[in-house]
């Protein structure tokens, strides 16, 4: 009787421990490593309803800098105006920029699209970012958008640049460095004041089986590469993956003249069917 | 806050050199130390040490590492990890190499609110063995941390090289590897970062 009830005892506080155990793993959080395949945020930001739901902002102000107008358009009724005044500076930049989170995260295999027309009273010749895939802080590490002190600034891992009558595809894949941008494939000549449709076929790792594919107006722009048109090249920084923005975005140079630049029908989704405009 | 710190060191200074022999078993030791490069870029992490003498009825030594991140000045609005630990030594005096082992756990506070963060606040269990190594003035130190996740664990291998300045004062560079991988996805990830750093035995 006594035997028997001390065995019971024991395989109760045994059951007991393993029970905390179980508990106390299953409370503990994930590893600061981001999982790779998540799911990411498909989006349509076509304008046709009259507002700028579902974008984030770095703009000076909305009302001047980021307008809906009625003409011209690329489809529907609606496009956005952009306008980049000399004095829009803003979060360490001049910018008017529109953002699209959760769209760009570790291997995941992603298409953007969108139209875009320089206004035929641009005129700055420098350089001009038309939308870029921004790197983000390792949160999962620690990490957040205002150390103190910045140790290290660059360029986004991929951009698109207007430049001198010319839309680039840029990498970059030095985070220390500001002035190690690369060109993939051929600088496109671009008309003012004519409507471009353009997609990105991006794989976003932080290893050599990341690519992109770029096509300009259905002409695919990136190199081929003996297979396909596959440009492979690391584009994360680090697994919080990126987040995607569109707009002008001149950096510490200040615009010399307002430059107007319309866009329309941004799509983020799994298909070139998906998001062509 | 230069002025702070300045007297602080100017403080260790004087007291060393007249104190008496000290020794990582007998004094209770204070640290503070600096990075860091990560993997491909460099991010500011500052880290504060407190480890006790050894309690030589039970050859145990508690420690805690309070760090904080995006900055060199040790306060940080965005992450801090706080991670106390109580070490069991296989001696009870300082020997050319001796092993200890430890339980703790690993605090990681997460306050940035961005939309686009996934980092949130938890608590993990931590496992140390840990070998040291000393010749003259010279110390290795080589924790390795074995941390429990839900969905994983990590390894972490923490080397680091010291050298007695004086009686009291040590300099130290430590670079901790990690090995970070989730059961579910086979996944891993690798991630290094470098300290420099000074350690102080009162």
């Amino acid at each position: 009787m006594n035997t028997n009830f001390m065995r019971s005892m024991n395989e109760t506080k045994t059951a007991f421990l393993f029970l905390l155990t179980v508990i106390f793993m299953a409370s503990c959080g994930k590893v600061s490593t981001a999982e790779p395949n998540q799911s990411f945020d498909h989006f349509i930001g076509d304008f046709e309803n009259g507002n700028l739901s579902g974008f984030h902002f770095l703009v000076v102000d909305t009302n001047v800098n980021t307008i809906i107008v009625n003409n011209p358009v690329r489809k529907g009724n609606h496009a956005l105006k952009n306008t980049l005044r000399p004095d829009n500076y803003i979060f360490n930049g001049y910018r008017t920029e529109l953002s699209v989170y959760n769209c760009a995260k570790y291997k995941t295999d992603v298409y953007y699209g969108f139209s875009v027309m320089i206004d035929t009273s641009y005129s700055d010749n420098q350089y001009n970012l038309v939308c870029q895939w921004q790197d983000l802080p390792n949160y999962l590490q620690g990490e957040n958008w205002e150390p103190s002190p910045v140790l290290h600034g660059s360029p986004p891992p991929v951009q698109l640049t207007y430049v001198n009558g010319t839309f680039e595809l840029r990498m970059n894949d030095n985070p220390n460095s500001s002035n190690q941008t690369f060109l993939v494939g051929n600088a496109q000549t671009i008309n003012k004041g004519q409507w471009y449709d353009l997609v990105f076929h991006i794989y976003w790792c932080d290893d050599a089986a990341a690519f992109i594919e770029a096509w300009l107006n259905g002409n695919v722009f990136t190199p081929f590469n003996g297979t396909d048109n596959k440009y492979y090249k690391r584009n994360l920084y680090t697994r919080d993956g990126n987040y995607f923005k569109f707009g002008q975005y001149r950096g510490k140079d200040q615009p010399l003249h307002t430059n107007v630049i319309y866009f329309d029908e941004i799509k983020v989704g799994s298909s070139y069917s998906e998001v062509a405009p | 806050m230069k002025k702070v710190i300045s007297f602080f060191f100017f403080f260790l200074l004087i007291q060393s050199a007249f104190a008496q022999e000290k020794s990582d078993f007998s004094n209770p030791q204070f640290s503070i130390d600096f990075g860091s490069f990560r993997n491909r870029y460099l991010y500011p992490i500052t880290n504060l040490k407190y480890v006790s003498p050894l309690l030589k009825k039970a050859n145990v030594k508690f420690s805690a590492r309070l760090r904080s991140y995006g900055t060199l000045y040790f306060f940080s609005k965005s992450a801090y990890d706080f991670t106390p630990q109580a070490e069991y030594y296989f001696t009870k005096e300082m020997k050319p190499l001796y092993f200890s082992t430890g339980l703790g756990a690993d605090v990681r506070l997460r306050f940035v609110g961005d939309p686009r963060s996934f980092a949130t606040s938890s608590v993990e269990p931590i496992f140390s063995l840990s070998f040291h190594g000393n010749y003259k003035k010279i110390y290795l130190d080589m924790p390795l941390w074995t941390r429990f996740y839900s969905n994983g664990i990590s390894l972490a291998l923490l080397p680091e090289f010291s050298v007695h300045a004086s009686n009291s004062i040590s300099i130290f560079l430590r670079e901790e590897v990690s090995y970070l991988s989730i059961y579910k996805m086979q996944t891993h990830e690798w991630r290094q970062d470098v300290f420099l750093g000074v350690k102080y035995l009162f």
